[in-house]
């Protein structure tokens, strides 16, 4: 993709009538991604009347057009000269802070960490460290929307008609894929095979548009494609970041993971499909599986219950229970940490709280989040009725012999409440290992009884268990 | 200390027995560290009759002990039963021929390996007499036999001798069966059903609490105690028609006795829950509960309860 640059004028906003209060100035020269990835926080500071600067290198500065809540400060440098794309922002009286964690180590930690009072990284993914060196890291599971006010509709339409065939009907209308295997900071190991097969697949299911070989004038006029298209499938570049726009489009995400997870871009609640670059050849069957009939929950009525159990294993398929049900299933990487990389653990788990959290980005305010270990079944269809009849509840398993006979089990295996109950008590639930052991259970056990949680009777059961052995027998 | 009891406070499962349902306030009177006791209404219904089981000091082997409790059940009188050498535990009070009768346990305990057999007599001026040792199967000391339910119906004896998976009842005739009547029986999510208070009459049915037991807990002792209730056909062979969906009663890790004094106590074995009696009050039932082998309780049960 290439970028026309920026106009000298701007124009007038209706913003800068408003005379919104002056915010910070957040040094954040490049790319594209990282740029995008900062703006729904200025958003969500627009809305409450500040207005926020942004510093950017003029190679990037064309993505600031499509926004008119932000103050475009152009630094007329390269965007990994932090140095003087900070020494810029003094120059020019503003009270900066500097998100940008790309570029030199040395200098990131001069200008981003040391005036943030911290010395190193410690979230899960490099965004988030971002929004943590604004102090605003809180704020991250609020989902805010990533917003493009400023779109140029007889561009988009140009696009629309250049890459997107018409049809006569819409009964042969085909569904539109997008793609985009490239990427510059983050290249893709593997983006020749994934290119051919899915054209070799896919070609006569979808209408491939390849969003490599798109000259757009400004990058967010691709949100004119985006509103069009099937799904998403990109590598972790600007294309995977601009898809926070089109919260309704499901995206399939190939996120990079070298030298850390954390090198990698966060899971997102439209991403049905979260691989990270060394995983992606062993779940390329998953994949095309899950591209050949793409799970959609968007539409449902609330409330819905999201669905959130450990994917790692690859137990389950990750279908929604019942129609109000939305499958959230926490696949291997989609965590930015994991027990293998944290504890050097053999095998990878994540962490009871980011999937947790996972499920809570994905769920509106009335939904219901539900987790449950992958291999829990439900013992009737009125079960969702039971899990949204009260606020919080929890269900001891049952375990299924090989005669059909139920036995309880002292585990608890399923714990659903309200997404506003959840998030009352995240706090209380400790940081533990959301594996196949039962710690995590009994920990959260203790946090729904103190809360006087609902039990439900016979709800769930599991058919082959595969506990440790009990203790003493 | 204080450590102790927050850690417990972590760890338990379900709250202490007497939090779970309501109880008639004992109060004190019985020999410290009695449980496992039974009930029975005498004196048209003015007098709550109870035996239990105790330990003689750091005697392991027990003995009973027989209570009179007013109609709240607040202790009147309590003494001593004549003891055996043998240990004699979980007695069950049941009336016959209009005549007090008491079943208990016999037991070799703490001798190995534990033998026990199952015997039953009649109460009189307070002591066990015409005792009878029913001939039931493997009921002779070669074999651990309990969890037998004597009840009266129609004038004859009765006795559960197990729930499942197949209820077999017998018919006595003194020390005789009379009649063997089997049927299959429930199964129950929460280990087998065993032993409880003999029925009573409930909504042209008979009534009877049971206990069963998991060895599956993952954490402490490995064994789990519950409550249920079953209701049974008012004839012979009083198949089993429905039971509780849920336990009504969990044994618990913690209970009513200060942690503090757990260690004075050599037989204290948490997470238990065994009831051995039960009578009938206008809208409830009263059911005697031992609790962690070494606390009595009689809790109030109500159709509600039942969880049927």
């Amino acid at each position: 993709m290439e970028n026309a640059p920026r106009p000298d004028s701007p124009g007038l906003r209706l913003i800068d009538v408003l005379a919104p209060t002056a915010g910070k100035a957040y040094v954040q020269l490049g790319r594209f991604g990282d740029i995008i990835n900062l703006l729904p926080l200025m958003w969500s500071d627009s809305i409450k009347g500040v207005r926020n600067s942004l510093v950017v290198a003029s190679e990037f500065s064309s993505v600031l057009d499509g926004v008119s809540y932000v103050n475009p400060v152009i630094w007329p440098g390269h965007y990994a000269d932090i140095a003087g794309g900070v020494q810029f922002a003094e120059i020019k009286g503003l009270n900066w802070v500097c998100t940008q964690v790309n570029g030199g180590t040395e200098l990131v930690k001069e200008f981003t960490y040391g005036p943030a009072g911290l010395s190193s990284a410690i979230t899960t993914s490099y965004q988030k460290e971002s929004w943590r060196v604004a102090g605003r890291l809180k704020e991250w599971d609020n989902c805010y929307p990533l917003v493009f006010d400023r779109r140029d509709k007889v561009r988009e339409e140009l696009l629309v008609d250049q890459w997107i065939p018409k049809r006569r009907t819409t009964k042969n209308k085909p569904k539109v894929l997008l793609l985009n295997s490239g990427g510059k900071s983050s290249p893709f190991p593997q983006e020749f095979l994934l290119h051919e097969i899915i054209h070799l697949k896919f070609r006569r299911k979808f209408h491939i548009v390849d969003l490599s070989r798109i000259r757009a004038e400004r990058i967010y006029d691709l949100l004119a494609l985006y509103e069009r298209a099937y799904c998403l499938v990109s590598t972790d570049t600007a294309t995977l970041h601009l898809a926070r726009a089109c919260p309704k489009l499901p995206v399939f995400a190939l996120v990079n993971d070298h030298p850390l997870l954390w090198n990698g871009s966060a899971w997102m609640p439209n991403h049905v499909f979260y691989s990270r670059y060394d995983d992606f050849a062993d779940r390329l069957e998953e994949f095309l599986g899950l591209l050949a009939d793409v799970p959609s929950h968007f539409g449902i009525e609330a409330p819905a219950i999201v669905h959130v159990w450990n994917d790692y294993e690859r137990k389950k398929l990750p279908r929604a229970y019942a129609p109000d049900w939305i499958a959230t299933p926490v696949q291997i990487g989609a965590c930015g940490r994991d027990s293998r990389q944290n504890l050097g653990d053999e095998k990878r788990h994540p962490y009871l709280r980011d999937c947790l959290r996972m499920g809570l980005q994905r769920a509106r305010d009335v939904d219901f989040v539900c987790l449950t270990r992958p291999d829990t079944c439900f013992m009737r269809p009125s079960i969702t009725k039971e899990l949204t009849g009260v606020e919080a509840c929890y269900a001891y398993r049952l375990n299924v012999d090989k005669d059909g006979q139920y036995t309880h089990m002292p585990i608890v295996d399923l714990f659903c409440a309200r997404k506003t109950w959840w998030n009352k008590h995240l706090e209380e639930i400790p940081d533990l290992i959301f594996g196949n052991d039962y710690f995590w259970s009994h920990a959260l056990f203790g946090v729904f009884s103190k809360a006087k949680a609902q039990c439900l009777v016979r709800s769930v059961y599991r058919m082959e268990p595969n506990e440790p052995a009990p203790a003493g027998t | 200390m204080d450590e102790i009891v927050n850690r417990i406070k972590l760890a338990y499962r379900f709250p202490k027995v007497s939090s779970q349902l309501p109880t008639l306030p004992i109060g004190p009177g019985l020999v410290r560290f009695g449980y496992n006791p039974t009930i029975i209404e005498d004196d048209m219904g003015r007098t709550l009759v109870m035996v239990y089981r105790y330990h003689d000091g750091e005697f392991l082997s027990s003995r009973l002990a027989l209570a009179t409790l007013d109609r709240n059940g607040h202790i009147k009188s309590n003494r001593a039963l004549a003891s055996l050498e043998l240990s004699m535990e979980d007695p069950k009070l049941f009336w016959h021929r209009n005549q007090l009768h008491l079943s208990w346990v016999e037991s070799s305990y703490p001798t190995f390996p534990f033998k026990s057999v199952v015997k039953y007599g009649r109460l009189a001026d307070g002591e066990i007499v015409d005792t009878i040792l029913p001939r039931l199967p493997d009921n002779d000391m070669t074999t651990m036999q309990k969890n037998y339910v004597f009840f009266e119906f129609a004038g004859d004896l009765f006795c559960i001798y197990r729930r499942a998976p197949v209820q077999r009842v017998f018919r006595l005739k003194g020390e005789e069966i009379a009649d063997t009547y089997e049927c299959p029986g429930m199964r129950w999510f929460f280990g087998e059903p065993r032993g409880g208070s003999p029925p009573l009459f409930y909504e042209g049915k008979l009534i009877s609490f049971f206990h069963s037991s998991l060895d599956n807990e993952l954490q402490g002792p490995p064994r789990r105690y519950y409550m249920g209730a079953v209701l049974m056909e008012y004839e012979p062979p009083f198949r089993p028609v429905d039971m509780s969906m849920d336990p009504i009663l969990f044994g618990s890790e913690v209970d009513d006795v200060p942690v503090k004094d757990w260690p004075l106590c050599v037989h204290r074995k948490g997470q238990v829950v065994f009831p051995g009696g039960a009578v009938q009050r206008e809208d409830h039932w009263l059911v005697a509960v031992g609790v962690n082998d070494y606390e009595c309780l009689i809790v109030k049960v109500t159709p509600k309860d039942l969880k049927l």
